[in-house]
C-alpha cells in the first residue's frame, strides 16, 4: 500500500529527456501566470494557443486590475457589463498610455456634440511610496451646457482635502486616473503615473505634482495633485485639459480630445519615458511660444511708443515754429 | 521491503521515514522534515509510511533537492519563538535563491512537478515565482525561445492576437 499512483507526467525516464513547460499541469501554470504583471501576461498569451487560453482568465485580470486600481472595485459596468472579456479589455484600455501622435486626428473631424460621451466616470487612486492613500470614483455629467461651455475640469478632491498618515514627498506620489465612458465601456489612462513635474509655491507652501499626459492635436490632459508636504495634507486632486499655449480648453473640446484618445490606439511599453519626453517638448514649445508672443508684444510696444514720441515731438515742433 | 521497514524504524529520536525515488534511491528523513509535504503528512496520519514511501514519478536527483529544501526549512515551522531567527531567515532566503537560480529549465520544471505532487506549498510558490520572473518583461518571441514553446497559431490568428495585445510589448 505504499506505492503512490503517478499522474501522467513522464517521471521515470531518468532525466535525459527534457521536461518542457507544457508538461506542467494547467493549475500549476495558472499559479505561474497569476504572478505576472499585465504586460507580461498579455505577451505570454501571444506565445501559443494553450497559453492563450490560460492568459485570458478573467479572475487573473480582475486581480491585476484591483491590485493596481482599488477604486475600480466600485465602478459598475466594468467586467460585469463588458461580457466575458471585461477585465482584460479594461486593462488593455486603461493601463497603456494613449497614442499622442498628431495623426490621431483629434481636432480635424470636429466631433458632433451628440456623439460625445454624456457621462464620464473617473476612477482615481493616489499612492504614496506604494501605499494607497486615496481611492475615489467621481462621476461627471458631461452633457450639461455648463460643463461644455466652461474650461474642462474634473475634481476628484476639492477643498476639504485629507491628511495622509505620514508626511508626503511629492516626487514619490503615483497617481492613477482612469477615465471611463460608461456608455461605451471604453476607458483610458489620464495620468503619467509618476509626476512629470513638481512645482513648489513658496508663497503658500504648497506643492503641485503634475501627471500630464499628451493627447493628439497638441492638447494635454493635466492631472495635478496639490499638497502641503509638511503636514502630509493633500488639498486638491484635479484633471484639466490644457492646450499648447498653456490656456484652458473648453469642456466640449476637451471631451472631444478625450473621446478621440479613448477610441484611438495605445502606446507600447516603452511609453512612460517617451511620455515624459513628450511632456518636456510640450513645455518647451509652450515656453517658446510664450517667448515669441512676448517678443512680438515688445515690438508692438516699441512701435507704439515710437509713434507716440514722434507725435509729441511733432507737437512741440509745431508749438515752437508757429 | 521488510528490511527497509526495519531500517526505517529508528526508535529514540524523531520517527524516521524512508522516501524512495523512481530510480530506487532511498532518503531517510525525520517525520518533521517529511511532513512539510502535505501528501506525506496525510500518509503519516493514515499510518501507511512503515514500508517507506515510494515516489515513482520523482527522480533521485530531484528528490535530493526536495529533501535538501525540506531539511533547510524544517526549522522555521518548528522554532517560532527563537530569537536567532533573523539571521537564519536571511540564510534561508539565500539558500532558496541559490537553489532555484542555477537550475536549467527541465530541472526546474521537474522540481515544480515534484513540489506539486508532494504538495509542498512554499517550494511550489518559490519555483513558480522563478518561472514568472523568467517570463516577465519578455516579448512573445523571447518567451518561445526561453521555454522552447512552439508557435501553433495560424499567421492570421497570430496577427489578430498581436494586434490586440500590441500595447504590452511593442515599443
Amino acid at each position: 500500500m505504499d506505492e503512490l499512483r503517478a499522474p501522467a507526467c513522464g517521471g521515470g525516464d531518468g532525466g535525459g529527456v527534457g521536461t518542457v513547460i507544457e508538461d506542467l499541469p494547467t493549475d500549476v501554470l495558472a499559479l505561474v501566470l497569476r504572478r505576472l504583471d499585465g504586460a507580461s501576461l498579455a505577451a505570454v498569451g501571444c506565445a501559443c494557443s494553450s497559453f492563450r487560453e490560460l492568459a485570458v482568465d478573467q479572475e487573473t485580470w480582475r486581480g491585476l486590475c484591483l491590485a493596481l486600481w482599488p477604486s475600480v472595485r466600485d465602478v459598475l459596468g466594468c467586467g460585469g457589463g463588458g461580457g466575458g472579456d471585461g477585465y482584460r479589455a479594461f486593462f488593455a484600455d486603461a493601463f497603456p498610455f494613449p497614442e499622442a501622435a498628431a495623426a490621431v486626428a483629434s481636432a480635424a473631424p470636429a466631433p458632433v456634440p451628440g456623439s460625445l460621451p454624456s457621462r464620464l466616470v473617473s476612477a482615481v487612486d493616489l499612492h504614496h511610496g506604494g501605499v494607497c492613500i486615496m481611492s475615489r470614483v467621481v462621476e461627471t455629467d458631461t452633457s450639461s451646457a455648463w460643463f461644455l461651455g466652461s474650461p474642462f475640469r474634473v475634481d476628484a478632491l476639492v477643498q476639504e482635502g485629507f491628511s495622509a498618515p505620514s508626511p508626503i514627498t511629492p516626487s514619490s506620489l503615483t497617481l492613477s486616473w482612469i477615465l471611463i465612458d460608461p456608455a461605451s465601456g471604453r476607458a483610458m489612462n489620464a495620468s503619467s503615473r509618476r509626476p512629470v513635474a513638481v512645482d513648489r509655491k513658496w508663497l503658500t507652501g504648497e506643492t503641485v505634482a503634475r501627471f500630464t499626459v499628451m493627447l493628439g492635436g497638441g492638447v494635454a490632459l493635466d492631472a495635478a495633485v496639490t499638497c502641503d508636504d509638511r503636514y502630509g495634507h493633500v488639498r486638491e486632486v484635479s484633471l484639466c485639459v490644457e492646450d499648447g499655449e498653456g490656456g484652458g480648453v473648453s469642456g466640449q473640446d476637451g471631451l472631444g480630445a478625450v473621446a478621440a484618445a479613448m477610441a484611438g490606439a495605445r502606446r507600447g511599453k516603452g511609453a512612460e519615458a517617451a511620455a515624459r519626453q513628450r511632456y518636456e517638448e510640450f513645455v518647451k514649445g509652450k515656453r517658446a511660444r510664450k517667448e515669441w508672443k512676448a517678443r512680438r508684444e515688445g515690438i508692438v510696444d516699441l512701435c507704439c511708443s515710437g509713434v507716440g514720441a514722434a507725435a509729441f515731438v511733432g507737437f512741440l515742433v509745431m508749438l515752437t515754429f508757429r | 521491503m521488510a528490511a527497509a521497514a526495519a531500517e526505517a524504524t529508528i526508535d529514540g529520536g524523531g520517527k524516521m521515514i524512508i522516501l524512495i525515488s523512481a530510480d530506487g534511491k532511498r532518503f531517510e528523513v525525520t517525520e518533521a522534515v517529511a511532513s512539510q509535504s502535505q501528501l506525506i503528512s496525510n500518509m503519516i496520519e493514515d499510518d501507511c509510511t512503515e514500508n517507506g514511501v515510494r515516489l515513482p514519478n520523482v527522480d533521485g536527483d530531484i528528490l535530493t533537492m526536495v529533501v535538501d529544501y525540506c531539511n533547510m526549512h524544517a526549522g522555521d515551522a518548528a522554532a517560532d519563538g527563537d530569537t536567532t531567527k533573523a539571521s537564519s531567515t536571511e540564510e534561508l532566503k539565500k539558500f532558496d535563491a541559490e537553489l532555484v537560480q542555477a537550475l536549467e529549465n527541465p530541472v526546474l520544471f521537474k522540481l515544480i512537478l515534484a513540489a506539486n505532487f508532494l504538495n509542498i506549498k512554499s517550494l511550489l510558490d518559490m519555483t513558480c515565482q522563478r518561472v514568472a520572473d523568467m517570463m516577465s518583461g519578455k516579448t512573445p518571441e523571447q518567451m518561445r525561445e526561453t521555454f522552447s514553446i512552439e508557435n501553433d497559431f495560424t499567421p492570421e490568428e497570430e496577427a489578430a492576437i498581436r494586434q490586440e495585445n500590441a500595447w504590452a510589448f511593442d515599443d
